[in-house]
C-alpha cells in the first residue's frame, strides 16, 4: 500500500514537473514592455541600441512570443484595432476628397482615392501591419540570437516560397549589431 | 479700528495693482476656429516666456499680464489657426494700448515626390500610387487640424515615381539603398554626396519607399547632416511602414528630433516608439516654420527673414527666441 502511495506521489510530481516545463511561462511585465517597445519602434534615427539591449536581456522570456509573431502575425486584437482605425481613416479621407479640404493631389490621383473601396483600403493597411509586425519579430529574433530563433530565420531564409525569405535573411545577418 | 485701516490699505493696494496691471489685446481676423497664440514680453506673473493663450471665440484674445520686455529681449507674437499659415510678428509694442491685429497667412505648400524602389507582393506600383495618395490626404488633414502652417503638395502628376525596375544607369544605388542601413554612414553618405540627380528632385521633399530600413520592413530613417538634423529633404520609409511613420520621417526633414520632454508622450508625431501619433506641440510647429534647419527655410526658402537658430529641444532666449519644443497651447 505504501509503495502505491509513493508511486502515485512520484507520478504526480512528474506530471507537475512536465506541466511546468511544457507550459511556457508568462513573460515578466518588464520583458513585455521591452517587446512592446521593440515592436512599435518605427524610426531608427538616433539608434535603437537601448531597445536591442533590452530585447537581449529578456531573450529567454521573449523568444517564444517573437517566434509566434514571426510565424503567425500579431495578436488578433491588435489586427482588429488596426482595421478599425483604417476604416475610420478611410471615412475621413473620403470626406476630405469630397469636400473643400486641401489634398495636395493631382486630379488623377484624387480620382484614384475616390474610386477606392473601403475594404481595399482596410486590406492594404491590414496586410502592411501584419507583414510589418512579422518583419519586426524576425529582426528581433536576429537581435536576441537564440538557437531556436536562428533556426527559424534560417528555415524561412531557405524557403523560396516564403514572402519573408529576404527579410529573414537580412534579420539573420543582423545578429552582431 | 486698526483692522479697518488695514482693510483700506489692502483695498488701495489692490486698486493700484488693477490700474497698473499690464494688459494687451490681440484681435484675430476670422471667426473663431480654435485659434491660439504664444507671446513673448514681460509678464507680471513672472511666468517663463512664452506664455500661451487660446481664443474664446470672440475674435479677441486678452493677454492680461503682458508688457514690453526690456531692450534686447523679445516682444514677439506667434499665432496658430487650423488650416492657416503661422503668423509671426516681431517687435510688438505691448504697451501701445491698441489691439494688435493678426491676419493669418495661407499655409505654406511643400512639394513632395515619392520614389518607389520596392513594391510588395500584395501591393504593386498601381496600388502604391493609391496608397501614397491616401497618405497625402490624411497627412494634409492632420497638418491642417494641428495648425502646423504647412501642407504637402504632389510636385507634379508623376509625383509617385516607379523605380522598381532599376534603369541601367543607377542599378547599384537602388540595389544598395533598397535595404537601407543606418548602421554605418555608408548609405547616408550616398544620399549626402553621390546620389544620382535622376533619383532626387532638388529643393523639395523626397521620400523613398524601400524594402527595409534597419533590416525591418516597418521602419523609417532620415539622414542627418553635419548639424545633427536632417536638412537634406530625403526620408527613407520601408515597404510596410504605416502612414504615421512616413509623416514622422517628414517631421525629421522639417527640423524636428525625437522629443525628450516628460510633457510629451507617444501621441506626439515625433515620439518613438509609438502606435498612436496624433499631434505636434506648438513648440514643434514653431520650429517647423522658423528653425534654420527646417526644410521650410532650408529647402523651400520660406520665412527667411524670421528664421532663427533653435536649441535642439530647449527654449532659446534673446531677441529672436524659440520656445521649448514641449510648449503646447492645446495640451488636451
Amino acid at each position: 500500500m505504501a509503495r502505491i502511495v509513493i508511486l502515485i506521489a512520484l507520478l504526480a510530481v512528474a506530471i507537475l514537473a512536465a506541466v511546468l516545463f511544457l507550459v511556457p511561462k508568462q513573460p515578466s511585465p518588464e520583458a513585455l514592455a521591452a517587446l512592446d517597445n521593440w515592436m512599435s519602434t518605427d524610426c531608427a534615427v538616433g539608434g535603437d541600441q537601448a531597445q536591442r539591449m533590452e530585447l537581449r536581456r529578456y531573450a529567454a522570456e521573449l523568444e517564444s512570443m517573437l517566434i509566434q509573431i514571426a510565424e503567425q502575425g500579431p495578436p488578433a486584437s491588435d489586427v482588429i484595432r488596426v482595421e478599425n482605425e483604417a476604416r475610420r481613416q478611410y471615412s475621413d479621407i473620403q470626406t476630405s476628397v469630397r469636400s473643400n479640404h486641401y489634398t495636395g493631389l493631382p486630379n488623377i490621383h484624387m480620382q484614384m482615392v475616390i474610386m477606392q473601396k473601403q475594404e481595399e483600403r482596410v486590406t492594404t493597411v491590414r496586410n502592411d501591419y501584419i507583414a510589418g509586425q512579422r518583419s519586426a519579430a524576425l529582426t528581433g529574433l536576429g537581435v536576441i540570437g537564440t538557437r531556436r530563433g536562428r533556426r527559424l530565420l534560417e528555415r524561412i531564409a531557405a524557403d523560396p516560397k516564403s514572402p519573408f525569405r529576404d527579410l529573414a535573411r537580412l534579420a539573420g545577418e543582423g545578429k552582431a549589431n | 479700528m486698526p483692522s479697518v485701516k488695514r482693510l483700506l490699505l489692502i483695498a488701495a493696494a489692490l486698486a493700484v495693482c488693477i490700474r497698473t496691471a499690464p494688459t494687451a489685446m490681440v484681435t484675430l481676423g476670422p471667426p473663431c476656429r480654435d485659434d491660439g497664440l504664444m507671446a513673448w514680453g514681460a509678464f507680471s506673473t513672472g511666468e517663463a516666456a512664452p506664455v500661451n493663450y487660446r481664443s474664446d471665440c470672440s475674435g479677441n484674445i486678452l493677454l492680461p499680464t503682458i508688457s514690453n520686455a526690456p531692450s534686447g529681449e523679445a516682444n514677439e507674437l506667434v499665432a496658430f489657426s487650423p488650416g492657416s499659415g503661422v503668423f509671426l510678428q516681431d517687435g510688438v509694442n505691448w504697451n501701445s494700448g491698441s489691439p494688435i491685429p493678426v491676419t493669418f497667412p495661407a499655409p505654406l505648400l511643400l512639394d513632395l515626390r515619392v520614389w518607389v524602389f520596392y513594391t510588395t507582393s500584395d501591393c504593386d506600383y498601381a496600388c502604391m500610387q493609391v496608397r501614397m495618395s491616401n497618405f497625402l490626404v490624411w497627412a494634409n488633414d492632420r497638418l491642417a487640424i494641428e495648425r502646423t502652417g504647412i501642407q504637402l503638395r504632389a510636385v507634379s502628376a508623376d509625383w509617385v515615381v516607379d523605380k522598381t525596375s532599376a534603369p541601367a544607369s543607377f542599378p547599384s544605388t537602388i540595389g544598395k539603398l533598397v535595404d537601407f542601413s543606418e548602421e554605418d554612414d555608408s548609405d547616408c553618405n550616398i544620399v549626402k554626396s553621390s546620389f544620382p540627380p535622376d533619383l532626387k528632385t532638388p529643393n523639395i521633399l523626397n521620400v523613398y519607399m524601400v524594402r527595409t530600413v534597419g533590416r525591418s520592413a516597418s521602419r523609417g530613417y532620415t539622414c542627418v547632416d553635419s548639424v545633427g538634423i536632417d536638412t537634406l529633404g530625403s526620408a527613407f520609409v520601408a515597404s510596410r511602414a504605416m502612414d504615421g511613420t512616413m509623416l514622422h520621417e517628414i517631421g525629421h526633414n522639417l527640423g524636428l528630433q525625437h522629443p525628450i520632454s516628460d510633457l510629451m508622450d507617444a501621441r506626439n508625431f515625433m515620439w518613438t516608439p509609438s502606435k498612436v501619433r496624433r499631434f505636434w506641440s506648438e513648440g514643434q510647429t514653431f520650429r517647423i516654420n522658423f528653425s534654420d534647419v527646417s526644410a521650410v527655410t532650408k529647402l523651400f526658402g520660406a520665412h527667411m527673414t524670421e528664421r532663427r537658430t533653435c536649441d535642439d529641444h530647449k527654449a532659446t532666449k534673446g531677441a529672436t527666441p524659440c520656445p521649448d519644443e514641449a510648449t503646447w497651447v492645446w495640451p488636451d
